[in-house]
This record gives C-alpha cells, structure tokens and sequence, in this order.
C-alpha cells in the first residue's frame, strides 16, 4: 500500500509540482494550503500520514508553530516531516531542526530531492 | 444652446462613450481570463504527463497550442522557473525554449522601451541563458535598472569574468545609488570574491557619490576577499570621512579583515571611540565584538563605562556579552555607576539574539 503524505504549501505551483513528484513516486498525497487545516488534519485523523512536507511560512498558523504543536504531541511527535521554504537563513533552518523538522529543504527547490528526503524518512 | 449647454453635453457623451469602453474592453478582458483559468488545469496536467518521459516533444506539444495556452504556458513556466532547480527545471528550460521564448527574450533587448529589455532580462536570467556581455553593454548600459538586470543575468549565466563584467555594470555610474535588487546583486557577484569590487573601489571610489560608497563598504562587509592588502588601500582614508555614515560602515568594512594585521593598524580605535557620532562608535563596538582578541575586549569594556549614549554604551555590552567579557564589567573594579550598572544588568537580562543597531545601513 502506498505511503501517505500531507504537503502543507500555500503556494499554488509550488503544491502542484510536491503533488505531481511525490504522486509519480509512489505516495498517496493529499495537499493543503493552510496551516490551521493542516493541523486540524493531523490532530483530527483517524489514521496518521506517513510523512508531511510543510512550508513554513503559512496562513493561520506557520510551519514553526504546526512543528511545535506536533513535537509536543503524544500521538504526532513521530511524524517525519521534510521542510520545504523560502526561508534559508541560518537562523530558520536552526530553528526548525530545533522544533523537529527531519529534514530542511530550500527553495528553489528539486522537487525529486524532496521526494529523495522524505522517502529516507518513510520507506 | 448656449456654450455652458453644449459644453455640458460634450462632457456627458464623452463619458458615456469612455464608459461603454470600459465596460466592452472589461467584459472582453473578463472572457480572456476566463479562457486561461480553463486551459491552465489542462496544460498543467499535460506538462506534467510529459515532464519525465525520455522524450517529452515539447516542440510538438507547442505546436498544437493555441495562441492563449501558449499564454498560459509562459504564465506557468515564469512561475515554475523561479521555485525550482535540479532535474525538473532543466526540462522546464527545454520547453521555454521550444515555446520561443529565449530568442524572444533576446529580442527584446533591442527594444528602445527600458520595460521591454527588462521583460528580456528576466526571462534570459530565468533561463539561465548566456549573452555575449558586449551584447549587454550595447544595450543596457543606458539606465540602471536594466544594469542591474544585465548584472543580475551575468550573475547566474555568465562565465568566468562574469563577476568582474557585472560589478563594472552596476557600479557603471559612479553617481547613483542602487537599488535593492542591485545591491543584492552585487553581493552575489562578489561574496566569495571580492576581487572584482575592490578592484573597482580601489580605482574609482574617490569619485563615487556618498551613497554608492556606503553601499559598497556595506556589501564589502559581507563578503570573502583574499585580495592582497593593498587592494584595501583606499578603505583606511574613508575613517576620516566627512559623512558619519561612511565612517560607520568604513569601520563595519574592516571587520571581515581583522585577520590582516597591517589593516587592523589602520583602524585608531581611540579615534573610532571618541567620534562625536554613536553610530559610528556603535559601528566600533561591532568590529571590536567581530575581532574579539584581548585589545579589542578592552576596548568594548572601555565603551561600556564611557559611552556617553544609551543606545550606543548597550550596544557595546551586547557585544561585550556575545564574546564573553560583560561579567568583568562589575567585577573587581569599583562600582560602575548607576547608567553603567543599569546597561550592563539590561543587556545580560537579554535572551534572545540582540537586534544589530544600524550602522549605517542604507
């Protein structure tokens, strides 16, 4: 069965271009554009993704604070999440290695390197 | 009818007519889009069917596209172009180029309208395509945004004199200041080598207008150089400079350089710190906190009991803080007095990273 993945991406062809990569290789994806539904996602699931792939800067509620809320979470402090953001300095990707980010990833982005990192983490 | 009568009815058909205008031309323009938002999943979906085949014929593709998926297509890749790299985007380029849009691009840099050698410029710099720099200096030298755009296209397409080539463009007028986009630019041309800037400031600096030098000091400060030191020749005169600002980012210039001690000779510290200025001295504070040696402690501690401006004397202790020293502040040597004590207790209180007090940034 195909692993299942969230991609929380505000921008539009960036979402499309997750979607399309990760769908071509294998994963069932779902994808949003808000972080207030994403976590509402996550929390209300029945059954976990396997892996989310989140941007950080968001509507609602950024990536910072869905990674927050997920470490401090019984049930999702495991989830392997791939960042994918504009926000490359120094200082973020600390911060989000800090808060539990799995892995960081910089635009522009490879979409295939996203697919690279999240697969190591999943399969 | 008198003329106020006649007067009156000309306004009101001229109106009617420049609104019946508007409403055809929203109306038509209203149907395009229309058109495009219902083309846009469908090439989508086709792009993507075709990204990773062997094969993907985009000419073929292209060719079977109308005149408003070709507009949508370019709309797409203008989007996609710009959030990608690796595998994908080379192909993306491919179908740019099947569309015609890199050799129209180039086109568009004999254009006499600054707007469309600007359109040429980004889509040749999306597309990383590489232009004879003669070519950009024919054509783009007249106005400094499009030195910045031919700077910028040099920065991702150009060869081994590319940096050299898009420094001599962006600092071409010697008078105006840059942009954002061009100062950002000049960073990137000159991060790993400075070679190419300090050449030019070494040359030309003297000539420059106050802003274009504090803003090349300020990118200076940024970046590598293993440059010999003479190169840095003209940088120690600019401590004596009228403007406070250029002081202040001559001073943040330095910092990189400490490791160069014929340099670090240059800078007078008790000059620095006794400059009338609080940002130059604050500028001061951050080289001594960058450099970090004994000296250079002794001198942020000296600032933090002399300063005589709040904000200054705080920037000192911050950066006191930040190299280790704050404590010896109350330590052993008399009692600071109330201003001191009161910086001193604010700026170790501080969690986070402390905000950089401008120096001089314009």
């Amino acid at each position: 069965m195909a692993e299942r993945v969230l991609v929380c991406e505000d921008d539009e062809h960036v979402r499309e271009l997750l979607a399309y990569r990760l769908e071509t290789d294998g994963y069932d994806v779902v994808a949003i554009d808000d972080g207030e539904d994403c976590w509402e996602r996550l929390e209300g699931a029945d059954e976990l993704p396997d892996g989310l792939v989140l941007d950080l800067m968001l509507p609602g509620l950024d990536g910072f604070g869905i990674l927050s809320r997920l470490r401090d979470h019984d049930d999702l402090e495991e989830l392997p999440v791939v960042m994918v953001t504009g926000r490359g300095l120094e200082r973020d990707v600390v911060r989000g290695f800090e808060l539990g980010a799995d892995d960081y990833v910089t635009k522009p982005f490879s979409p295939s390197e996203v697919s690279a990192r999240l697969g190591r983490l999943v399969r | 009818m008198n003329a106020l009568g006649s007067a009156f009815v000309a306004i009101v058909a001229a109106t009617a007519v420049v609104g019946a205008l508007a409403l055809v031309v929203s109306i038509l323009l209203a149907r395009f889009d229309r058109r495009r938002e219902r083309a846009r999943p469908r090439l989508v979906e086709e792009l993507f069917a075709r990204l990773d085949r062997p094969d993907p014929n985009w000419s073929g593709w292209v060719g079977e596209l109308s005149l408003t998926e070709r507009f949508v297509l370019r709309r797409l890749l203008a989007r996609y172009l710009r959030q990608l790299r690796g595998r994908e985007r080379d192909r993306l380029v491919d179908l740019a180029e099947a569309l015609g849009v890199g050799d129209r691009a180039v086109d568009l840099l004999a254009s006499r309208t600054v707007t469309s050698r600007l359109r040429g410029l980004i889509w040749l710099t999306l597309l990383e395509r590489d232009v004879p720099t003669e070519r950009l200096r024919e054509r783009c030298t007249d106005h400094p945004a499009t030195r910045a755009g031919a700077a910028r296209l040099l920065s991702v397409a150009g060869g081994p004199d590319a940096a050299r080539d898009g420094t001599s463009l962006l600092l071409w007028s010697g008078e105006e200041r840059l942009s954002v986009f061009g100062l950002d630019t000049l960073y990137r041309l000159n991060r790993r080598d400075a070679t190419p800037l300090l050449a030019h400031a070494d040359a030309e600096a003297t000539w420059w207008s106050e802003g274009l030098v504090v803003q090349t000091l300020t990118v200076l400060a940024h970046c590598q150089a293993t440059e010999r030191t003479d190169r840095f020749a003209w940088l120690p005169a600019l401590l004596d400079h009228d403007s406070p600002q250029v002081r202040a980012t001559a001073l943040s210039a330095f910092a990189r350089q400490g490791w160069r001690r014929e340099l670090r000779e240059r800078v007078d510290a008790e000059r620095a710190l006794a400059d009338p200025e609080p940002a130059v001295r604050t500028a001061a504070y951050e080289l001594f906190g960058k450099w970090g040696d004994g000296e250079s402690v002794d001198w942020l501690r000296y600032g933090v009991y002399n300063d005589p401006d709040d904000r200054a004397r705080l920037a000192a202790a911050r950066t006191l803080r930040r190299v280790g020293g704050l404590e010896s502040v109350t330590d052993g040597t008399g009692q600071p007095d109330e201003a001191v004590a009161r910086t001193v207790a604010w700026a170790g209180a501080e969690r986070r990273t402390p905000r950089r007090v401008a120096t001089g940034w314009t």
